[in-house]
């Protein structure tokens, strides 16, 4: 555990070196977080609003999805990685005395912890001045905030699990042009980040259901906003638990196939 | 001919902070400094010469030399290259001048290397005529026959380097800038890299202006050397005045049959001890050798003496810390 | 002309990573289908946006897409100049006797962006044939000129982000705000965002020359006038302002270093 220690510090230190991409980030969320709900707007002015989707749970949404955007984005690249297994080149990370899943799942999730502890609060800070209907509306209860901040915790290592398999998937093809960019094309597609879900129509939100990409960022801001009710969010979360561990494990099997496949070939 | 006069350059340089508090507070305040890169940098290059540009680094090399090449504008001062100013009308003047940074290329990653001319040829708006002739002489004088079909990427960096070499050469400059053209090089390729500069600067007059932290470059290649510290020219002059006044520097290695403690000889200082083996050195015009060891013998039980020229290396550290560098 | 002799060099390119290429190629046409997919989705739901059907919006979103792709294809050179600053590329054109912005023009050709190209032009002409009426010749060049004037002021955009990337080099992400958000945001004719943003966007960065504004006499809206017809000439004239700044952030290079 030490050892995933010093990797978080490490990670932490070296983005607050960029200062101002920070900054940046933080203003593009915002930025971006104010067109989509001036968008949304436009289009709730002409009425069928969805029941359990109002105007305030749209905006809060919104503003959930860019507090969290780095925490939950699904598809990023480590360069380092990424080349390490291009030009097999893993004999290095295969001597370390650590699980070569665990280490770079961890080595992923802290780059993105550190980058989104920079990134959350001072959009949260800007969001909940806002008025209703344009700005983070508080949690519906207290046991919606703990729910879901358990949804926000498994949906962060959610999103790592399933960005492992690209990993896992690049020692198959050798080049990592296009995956990366298909997987986090399909994933927000499938989780609501282009759209939020209740507002799509129900057949599409029916095949959502039945994938995991939604329980990485969907269920947490639903449960949030009370779109979703409690006693349904619960059994949710037990699904998005499943998922995890399914996914976790599918990862791991995975790339312990692909180690011995480099032990014969010699890495 | 090259002039600079009383050449300026002052840089802000934001400070970094270290540590988790400082890099936070960082975010929102920075401190800067002012820091003079060059300071009343004057010296006068010939045609024809082959000068080493030499100094620590940090010390205003290259910033010099992207003032040359017009790349970067001097705070106060003036610099003239065969009466035009480099940072004043930049796309003429380039027309004159080839440069290779060493580290960086000017040719592209992924194609053979004859399209990279090709392009070069278009950039520079070279004339079919002057294009093949320049062309032939290249491919002869650096081997190139076998290496324009081949992708950059594919090639060593001795061979790269030869490339970069005709590709900075292919509009015919008047001055060829080398900015460390033999670092990363093995030394087979070091040698072909300075027998061709040497070349070039006879057979076409190519004036040559090169920084490098190889002393034998230095050796190998230039009549002049201008060495810089700290912003400020601390040596300008011919290259053989330097090694006439460090020639008397040497050191002495002396293998003893024991080990001696407090090792005190006349005139020499000494400078290091390993055991049996102790080292001197002696600035002393006069010295003779069989009178040294005669004395030596007289007190101590000596087995071996080597006696070792100061090298170049070692001349330009000296010269360092005689300036205060 | 210059470009084509590079564009060549960039074809060669192309030869030695063929299979990656068509992957990435893949990828671009799926990223930019999907964003109209949602755009679909929800006018399936609210049928009409502050008078736009999603016909017309569909015109919208392919002239962004398809400006915006033409420059991250053919002229990506430029925007990647902040990394071209920063890799100490920027040397390298500054020894060549061309002018810095035609040299980042020719830099570098990305073809896996084609994709969205391609893709962003089908929707295009797609989108023109399933209107309910039918293009008169003023109507195509209107359209064309929208293109034109999109291709122009991102341009310019990121040209202005090339700039600034000179004063500082690490707050650049800052600028991506007005080139990739700004494609973001013209997917829809901007007039659906408020006064205020319209304003913005017509005055200081015209999007709205290319967007709205010819929109309306494309779709013939009341209110038009001539303004509507020839505002994508007028926007073209941004690229004046941003050249000249661009211009002066090269002096200012010269004489800062970076």
């Amino acid at each position: 555990m030490r050892a995933y220690k010093s990797i978080f510090k490490l990670r932490l230190i070296n983005s607050l070196q960029y200062r101002t991409s920070a900054i940046a980030g933080i203003l593009t969320q915002i930025a971006f977080g104010l067109m989509y709900i001036m968008l949304f707007r436009a289009f709730y002015s002409q009425g069928n609003i969805p029941e359990n989707f109002t105007l305030n749970q749209m905006s809060s949404y919104i503003w959930l999805q860019q507090m969290f955007f780095v925490l939950l984005y699904i598809g990023e690249k480590n360069r380092p990685i990424v080349s390490q297994i291009e030009q097999g080149n893993i004999s290095y990370e295969l001597v370390r005395p650590l699980n070569l899943y665990g280490n770079w799942y961890f080595t992923l999730y802290a780059q993105k912890l550190s980058s989104a502890l920079l990134r959350f609060f001072p959009v949260l800070l800007f969001s909940i001045l806002l008025p209703a209907g344009w700005g983070l509306s508080f949690p519906a209860s207290f046991p919606a905030l703990i729910l879901f901040i358990i949804n926000l915790i498994v949906g962060s290592l959610l999103a790592v699990a399933i960005n492992m398999l690209c990993y896992c998937l690049l020692f198959n093809t050798m080049s990592s042009i296009g995956i990366f960019s298909i997987l986090n094309t399909l994933a927000v597609l499938f989780n609501g980040s282009l759209i939020p879900i209740p507002l799509m129509p129900n057949w599409f939100q029916s095949i959502v259901n039945f994938l995991p990409f939604r329980y990485v960022n969907d269920l947490a801001f639903r449960t949030y906003v009370n779109s979703i009710p409690l006693n349904e969010a619960l059994i949710q979360t037990a699904i998005q638990f499943a998922w995890l561990v399914l996914i976790i494990l599918i990862g791991n099997l995975w790339m312990k196939k692909n180690l011995k496949k480099v032990e014969v070939q010699g890495g | 001919m090259i002039e600079c006069k009383n050449l300026c350059k002052n840089f802000k340089i934001a400070k970094k902070e270290k540590g988790l508090f400082n890099s936070i507070k960082s975010i929102f305040k920075r401190k800067y400094e002012i820091k003079k890169a060059l300071d009343n940098v004057s010296f006068t290059i010939n045609d024809g010469d082959i000068v080493g540009y030499l100094g620590p680094n940090g010390a205003g090399k290259s910033t010099t030399i992207k003032i040359m090449c017009g790349i970067l504008t001097p705070t106060s001062g003036t610099c003239t290259i065969n009466g035009k100013i480099p940072y004043k009308d930049r796309t003429k003047y380039v027309k004159d001048i080839g440069v290779v940074f060493g580290q960086r290329s000017q040719l592209w990653w992924d194609v053979p290397v004859i399209d990279s001319f090709q392009l070069l040829k278009d950039i520079f708006k070279i004339s079919n005529e002057n294009y093949e002739k320049q062309l032939k002489l290249l491919t002869e004088k650096l081997d190139l026959k076998d290496l324009l079909h081949i992708p950059l990427r594919q090639l060593s960096l001795g061979q790269k380097m030869r490339c970069e070499l005709a590709a900075s050469l292919l509009h015919n400059p008047k001055i060829l800038f080398l900015d460390e053209p033999t670092i990363g090089l093995d030394a087979t390729s070091k040698l072909k890299v300075r027998e061709f500069i040497k070349e070039i600067n006879k057979t076409l007059g190519v004036t040559v202006i090169l920084t490098t932290h190889d002393m034998n470059d230095i050796e190998a290649l230039t009549n002049k050397i201008i060495i810089i510290g700290k912003g400020q020219i601390l040596y300008n002059g011919s290259f053989d005045e330097i090694k006439q006044k460090y020639k008397n520097n040497k050191t002495i290695e002396i293998e003893f049959e024991e080990e001696y403690e407090n090792l005190n000889i006349d005139k020499f200082e000494h400078i290091k001890s390993e055991g049996k083996i102790q080292t001197f050195k002696t600035t002393d015009e006069n010295f003779h050798l069989a009178d040294f060891i005669t004395e030596l013998s007289k007190n101590y039980k000596v087995i071996d003496v080597q006696v070792n020229s100061i090298s170049l290396e070692e001349i330009i550290s000296k010269m360092f810390e005689d300036l205060g560098v | 002309m210059l470009y084509f002799k590079f564009f060549k060099i960039h074809l060669k390119k192309l030869k030695e990573y063929r299979f990656s290429m068509f992957l990435s190629i893949f990828s671009q046409m799926l990223t930019c289908a999907v964003s109209l997919l949602t755009i679909y989705f929800l006018f399936d739901r609210f049928k009409i946006v502050d008078g736009w059907t999603f016909e017309q919006v569909a015109i919208s979103y392919a002239v962004v897409q398809f400006c915006f792709s033409i420059i991250e294809c053919f002229f990506r050179g430029i925007d990647e100049f902040p990394s071209l600053v920063k890799s100490g590329t920027l040397d390298s054109f500054l020894v060549r006797p061309r002018s810095i912005f035609s040299q980042a023009l020719c830099h570098q050709v990305e073809f896996s962006k084609i994709g969205k190209t391609i893709v962003s032009l089908i929707i295009l002409i797609y989108a023109c044939l399933i209107q309910p009426f039918t293009f008169t010749p003023l109507k195509i060049l209107v359209l064309i000129s929208m293109v034109l004037c999109g291709i122009i002021i991102f341009l310019s955009l990121f040209m202005l982000a090339g700039a600034f990337s000179i004063f500082t080099i690490d707050g650049i992400e800052t600028m991506n705000i007005f080139t990739y958000g700004g494609k973001e945001f013209c997917q829809y004719p901007i007039n659906i965002y408020g006064k205020t943003f319209t304003k913005i966007f017509t005055f200081i960065i015209p999007f709205a020359t290319f967007n709205y504004l010819p929109m309306m006499y494309l779709f013939n809206m009341p209110n038009t006038s001539i303004i509507n017809i020839i505002s994508p000439f007028i926007g073209m004239l941004f690229f004046i302002p941003c050249y000249l700044i661009f211009k002066w952030s090269l002096k200012r290079y010269m004489s800062t270093g970076s």
